[in-house]
């Protein structure tokens, strides 16, 4: 069976469903990879964000709109525990993974 | 190995239109063969960077399609494609990016 | 072909069309996310679909 999950959010409505397919499908031994890109970085800073590292999903961000929306200044340049990287990021998940999703 | 992608576009807001395109472009800058249909909605093609990334989709060999004759009669990138062939046409690609 | 429509919100007419498009042709399994969500189940589907469509 497939086991990469590549999960791209672009949209900031459905953290909750990012977090809880994430954490569901590495129970089910599945490798998990989240870029956030437009309007999605700005759940970047979300505690609730932070599940998706704690749970080893490998994360990831573009960072020009990040520091474009402004998300930098009022939470930092850097959030803990994410990478922050560019569409490159995205086309690798496209590559390796099995299935991707959009949220 | 390179991916067929698709990109979905239907949101009237003129940042995440650029967004997608970009994200299309991105893709094939690192191999990948993207495409982008439009949904409905009106294309700003003169926001930013637009047409220039829907150019550098038709040079590599991708499709940039629309239902909305609106957006074909004022980008010569973009092409007419009925919801239904488009909803066909989709299935075609490695992956499928709703935006 | 088997086909995973997430619908994150209620389709509009655009929408449904296309994926009444492809329940014509397709063997096609609509998860409707703004209904509540089974995530065990949505791993679950995911990797078994040939091809996964995440509408807005």
């Amino acid at each position: 069976m497939a086991d990469k999950l590549g999960i791209m959010v672009s949209s900031d409505k459905h953290l909750d469903h990012v977090v809880g397919l994430t954490k569901a499908a590495i129970n089910k031994g599945k490798e998990v990879h989240v870029f956030f890109t437009g309007v999605g970085v700005k759940l970047c800073p979300d505690p609730k964000a932070q599940e998706l590292v704690k749970a080893g999903a490998k994360v990831s961000l573009c960072d020009k709109t990040y520091q474009g929306l402004g998300v930098n200044k009022e939470h930092g340049d850097k959030v803990e525990g994410m990478e922050h990287g560019s569409q490159d990021d995205n086309a690798d998940i496209i590559e390796e993974v099995d299935r991707y999703v959009v949220f | 190995m390179p991916k067929t992608v698709v990109f979905l576009s239907k949101s009237s807001d003129g940042f995440v239109q650029e967004e997608a395109s970009r994200s299309a472009l991105g893709t094939m800058l690192k191999g990948h063969e993207p495409s982008l249909m439009i949904l409905d909605v009106d294309y700003d093609v003169e926001r930013g960077e637009v047409e220039e990334n829907l150019e550098w989709i038709i040079d590599s060999d991708g499709i940039v399609v629309s239902n909305n004759q609106a957006n074909v009669d004022k980008s010569e990138f973009i092409e007419y494609m009925s919801v239904e062939d488009m909803a066909k046409k989709m299935l075609e690609y490695d992956v499928i990016v709703p935006y | 072909m088997k086909i995973l429509e997430i619908l994150k919100s209620e389709p509009d007419e655009t929408v449904q069309k296309m994926i009444e498009v492809h329940k014509a042709e397709h063997d096609v399994k609509v998860v409707k996310l703004y209904e509540g969500a089974d995530y065990d189940s949505l791993v679950d589907d995911i990797f078994e679909a040939d091809k996964v469509v995440s509408w807005w």
